[in-house]
């Protein structure tokens, strides 16, 4: 049996069948909401263009395969009647990588003193996040599109041009948290994250959000202790 | 951590992330069990989690997908430390790769990919084994692919070649019989000869699992690997005969796709004890 042989390509085109099938199967679990927004068929569409446009993995675990893609489906035109179909793609991005990050060692402690209400001591802290934390800057207000899951409810939902940011975290028990916030406090995040103090991160933003926004994040379980 | 439980002679499954809750509820049902490699390399979360918990109450064996033995480009150096890492970590009892390769360019494919079978192509592959033996501390055990046609640069045939693999680089064979059969049934050899031809002292382990049928143009057939149904009559039928001249081997049997409840698995791997205990012990 040769190459130009028909018997050859139909045998051949098993394994190049088989190549594509597993990746596109592999993206679909990755991008659940994005493929039950769109279809199987439409997915499996753009998926394989993906593909062909430098979307191969470069690594056999494939936990960080389809980390462009996001970014492929915002400018993907097809799907340019969804513009914001890609920030949904973010979302699920930042919930993948939070569910295989790191674990963090040891217990939560010491958040006593950032939910004590007291705003000198909350000022001068630093606070240590859980390793598996993700963030991802959004163009939309897609939270909720993400959080019903694609389904029957995403028609009520108003989707707006809106600059936001999400935070993915696994709490101690195992469970990956997605929480939006508005993209005023992006900037003092990325201080607090960078090893900045509460009051030198906020410089002279808004008390009541950093507060708000703080909150939040411990609600979500993003931060697993703090140091004076 | 517990030091791991050595495999023991008898039918194993392969585990599904949909079967973990279920598996750890049947402590003394499932012999042992085993998971590939690649889905364990994350840096930490559930999968960890999982893996400690069941490895803890069962048996269990590393199967990697991901190394690319048959290819011609030197092995990948972080897929191979994130390998022995696992393997640190998580003592299995065995560790398995295919004669297959996955990568080329930089790029992963993610299928167990086809090499003609000669002096060149065995003088790599006992290369990359011995130097993943090296890697790794540890023996490996190598799988016979399931193929969908032959090359015309082919010299050896497939159990000539494994059985030099593992003289050569000190391997065991991971005889995968439903590969025999569907290999045997695309190439028109007979998978009958080709088990005879098998050291039965140079398998560690055996693969059982489903194929499927697919009908191409012109009316000729293929079986295609999917491991998606029981195994067939036919493969049964050599798996008895292979068995009937072993002394005692691990089996595993194999559900990846339309994965059904864990029961349907534990029913093939009990059809697999039924046989491996007709075995007249030697």
């Amino acid at each position: 049996m040769v190459g130009d042989d028909p018997k050859f390509s139909q045998r051949f085109s098993v394994y190049r069948n088989n190549v594509y099938h597993s990746l596109t199967v592999a993206l679909s679990d990755a991008y659940p909401v994005v493929k039950r927004l769109v279809g199987d068929d439409f997915f499996f569409a753009m998926a394989r263009v993906y593909l062909d446009s430098g979307g191969f993995p470069v690594h056999a675990p494939l936990h960080d395969f389809g980390s462009g893609f996001p970014e492929f489906i915002t400018n993907f035109a097809p799907a340019g009647n969804l513009p914001w179909l890609g920030d949904v793609g973010r979302i699920e991005r930042a919930w993948l990588r939070a569910y295989h990050g790191a674990d963090a060692e040891g217990d939560v402690m010491n958040l006593e003193a950032l939910s004590s209400g007291d705003a000198e001591k909350i000022s001068g802290l630093r606070l240590v996040f859980h390793p598996s934390l993700c963030i991802d800057r959004l163009s939309w207000s897609v939270f909720e599109v993400w959080k019903a899951r694609g389904g029957e409810g995403v028609a009520g939902i108003k989707v707006e041009s809106r600059e936001n940011f999400i935070v993915a975290v696994r709490g101690m028990d195992g469970d990956v948290r997605v929480g939006p916030f508005g993209g005023g406090v992006f900037d003092f995040f990325e201080k607090l994250r960078g090893g900045k103090g509460v009051m030198a991160a906020a410089g002279d933003a808004d008390v009541s959000v950093v507060g708000e926004f703080l909150s939040g994040l411990v609600r979500l379980g993003a931060v697993i202790g703090v140091q004076e | 951590m517990k030091q791991a439980y050595p495999i023991p002679a008898r039918a194993g499954i392969g585990l599904k992330p949909s079967h973990y809750r279920d598996a750890l509820d049947s402590v003394g049902t499932i012999a042992w069990f085993e998971v590939h490699a690649e889905n364990y390399m994350g840096a930490g979360g559930a999968p960890h989690v999982w893996l400690e918990r069941l490895r803890s109450s069962f048996p269990f064996s590393l199967h990697g997908v991901g190394l690319s033995l048959g290819g011609t480009e030197a092995l990948d150096r972080e897929h191979l430390a994130n390998l022995r890492t696992l393997v640190d970590r998580y003592e299995p009892g065995l560790v398995s790769e295919h004669l297959a390769w996955c990568r080329r360019d930089g790029l992963f494919f993610n299928d167990l990919l086809p090499l003609p079978l000669n002096e060149e192509s065995l003088d790599i592959v006992a290369r990359h084994v011995e130097q993943t033996q090296e890697a790794l501390g540890r023996r490996i055990l190598v799988e016979n692919p399931s193929s969908y046609f032959a090359f015309e640069s082919s010299t050896l045939e497939e159990p000539e070649f494994l059985s030099e693999l593992c003289k050569r680089s000190g391997c065991e064979l991971l005889l995968d019989i439903n590969n025999v059969y569907v290999s045997a049934c695309n190439n028109s050899f007979d998978a009958e000869t080709y088990l005879d031809k098998i050291k039965a002292e140079q398998v560690g382990e055996v693969h059982l699992a489903g194929h499927a049928v697919e009908h191409l143009e012109g009316g000729e057939s293929l079986r295609i690997d999917d491991h998606g149904s029981r195994v067939c009559d036919a493969v049964w039928k050599l798996f008895k005969k292979f068995v009937g001249r072993c002394t005692s081997v691990p089996v595993l049997v194999e559900w990846d796709t339309n994965v059904p409840s864990l029961s349907v698995m534990l029913e093939e791997a009990a059809k697999a004890d039924m046989i491996l205990e007709r075995v007249p012990s030697h």
